[in-house]
């Protein structure tokens, strides 16, 4: 059963169609790869499935309630999480804080005014839960920006983790990283697909081969291509979009 | 905190030696009210707004409408004047919340005009030009117990020192809490903040409010102490002085600074307006260096890691 869909879904900048009618469907338990050259609109996707943005035409169904037009906070809700390329974390604050904020937005604390955060027992177990499974402990009390690159890309996704979330999209989750980096992370997301549904754009086809299994070819806008890894290699119309038709 | 108690504890007697007096004392104690609910909007949320004279004005005036026309009283005005504030906070919210940056600080303004206009038309409500007169330090007590004589400025003094004990604390839980700490994410990294779950403009609308809650509480008390609310107290520069008081004290690196700021603030206009008419130009001097070279305020002097301190955690 498909655990997100969209129907024509559309987005323009001016006369640029950076998403064009697309009709994508994201199977449950299963890692999707979403590839495609740069500017082929792959972010944007994400934008509109989050609710950053909102979109000119289209719906987009999770679980099968429309959930169009929806704002962030309440598509986290629903249980939609992403992380981002450009890292987007709150560098000025420790590992630790990075987690505990979003787990407290998980659980539903935001609004205790005249509470303190150390009786909140629940959200500081589950945050180091978290940092446990990502690998991160013992450097709980480091502040984002004096993390390695490598743990920063990691908190990233982290952070997206701690909403609890039952869909997480990930954007270029090796974007910058070295290629020993490179292995770990698609092992850290191929353990992470055991039990979540996973989408991923990224732009290493090694990574993209080897964890996937599904992937969706975007290009200028469009689903130009669909199916399973070994299809993908051998589709005509991708290498095309990819090597120019060599 | 402690050490901030004890000092104001004791200020009305150490103020004769700085050529200073009671009065003065009672200023620093209600821009610093004033200035650290402020600073929950500006510190801590990260939204520079330069429209909280109003709500101070608006205080002070509520204040003198109800003692002067509906009850004789002390308590009861200061809390419709608390809820004044933060009644108009949340409907110039409701405008502003959305908006970012320079929109923000222009919104702000443009309403605070509006409100300031207001006060000086309506002359039936507010008295005009003239401004509302007679506002009386009653005394307050229990009846048959006991009874504190307002119109003593150091019982004055101790009055409002207590309201400041109250107002410090409560922020400091505030600012502490869970809320707060979503206020903090919010300023650090907003499209994160919405990203994780938090309906971030919610959030800075309930901070708007809060904080122009305690505007109208410090501008009552403020009322209280001249006798009088005047259309001035909610002109645009009143807006302006507790956002440099909070910049000045290092209000955005440490929770302490906005109470530095105003002692500074006020102190040191007193030294100047009585050395030279022209003290404005050598304070605006002042400003200008201050900003320049100590951006983050006078308390970045003294190590800015108690932010992150707080912050820190050890596994139980």
């Amino acid at each position: 059963m498909e655990i997100i869909k969209t129907k024509s879904l559309t987005k323009r900048f001016g006369g640029l169609v950076a998403v064009n009618n697309v009709d994508l469907n994201i199977e449950e338990n299963r890692l999707t790869s979403i590839i495609g050259p740069n500017g082929a609109g792959k972010t944007t996707l994400y934008n509109l499935l989050i609710g950053l943005m909102k979109p000119d035409g289209g719906k987009i169904y999770f679980k099968g309630q429309d959930i169009t037009g929806y704002p962030p906070h309440r598509i986290i809700k629903e249980g939609i999480a992403r992380s981002f390329q450009i890292l987007n974390i709150f560098n000025e604050l420790p590992l630790f804080e990075n987690i505990r904020i979003a787990v407290q937005a998980e659980k539903g604390h935001g609004l205790e005014m005249l509470s303190s955060i150390n009786s909140l027992n629940e959200v500081n177990d589950r945050s180091f839960e978290i940092i446990k499974a990502i690998g991160l402990d013992g450097k709980e009390n480091i502040t984002a920006k004096n993390l390695s690159y490598g743990d920063r890309r990691i908190l990233e996704i982290g952070i997206a983790l701690a909403s609890n979330p039952k869909l997480l999209l990930l954007d270029e989750p090796t974007s910058g990283l070295a290629s020993r980096e490179t292995g770990k992370m698609s092992d850290f997301i191929h353990n992470l697909a055991k039990d979540l549904t996973i989408v991923v754009i990224e732009h290493d086809m090694n990574v993209v081969l080897s964890i996937s299994d599904y992937i969706v070819v975007l290009h200028q806008g469009k689903v130009i291509a669909e199916g399973a890894p070994d299809e993908i290699r051998h589709n005509d119309e991708v290498q095309e979009a990819y090597l120019g038709g060599l | 905190m402690f050490w901030v108690f004890i000092l104001f504890l004791i200020l009305p007697y150490l103020l004769p030696f700085v050529g200073g007096y009671t009065y003065l004392g009672v200023e620093v104690l209600i821009w610093a009210i004033f200035a650290l609910g402020f600073n929950i909007l500006l510190g801590y949320t990260g939204l520079p707004s330069f429209g909280h004279g109003a709500f101070f004005g608006i205080g002070a005036f509520v204040f003198g409408i109800i003692q002067l026309r509906v009850i004789q009283g002390i308590w009861i005005p200061i809390l419709t004047a608390i809820f004044a504030g933060a009644f108009f906070g949340a409907l110039v919210g409701l405008f502003v919340a959305k908006k970012r940056g320079i929109y923000f600080a222009l919104l702000t303004i443009a309403f605070s005009q509006m409100f300031w206009f207001i006060s000086w038309g309506w002359d039936k409500m507010t008295g005009g030009e003239d401004g509302l007169a007679g506002i009386n330090r009653l005394s307050i007590g229990i009846p048959g117990l006991f009874s504190i004589d307002l119109k003593d400025i150091l019982n004055f003094y101790y009055f409002v020192y207590f309201i400041f004990i109250v107002c410090t604390i409560l922020i400091w839980i505030i600012v502490h809490s869970p809320f707060g700490r979503t206020l903090q994410a919010i300023r650090y990294n907003e499209t994160r903040a919405k990203c994780i779950g938090y309906n971030t403009v919610f959030y800075k609308w309930i901070s708007f409010t809060v904080s122009a809650a305690f505007s109208g509480l410090a501008g009552s008390l403020y009322a209280l102490l001249r006798h009088a609310a005047f259309s001035d107290v909610m002109h645009w520069t009143q807006s302006g002085n507790v956002l440099l008081m909070v910049l000045l004290g290092g209000g955005l690196i440490n929770f302490f600074g906005p109470v530095l700021g105003a002692g500074v603030f006020i102190v040191l206009r007193d030294l100047f307006s009585t050395l030279t008419e022209h003290w404005l130009l050598i304070y605006g001097l002042l400003f200008m260096f201050v900003i320049i070279f100590i951006p983050e305020g006078i308390l970045s002097f003294f190590k800015k890691e108690e932010g992150k301190r707080e912050l820190l955690v050890s596994r139980k």
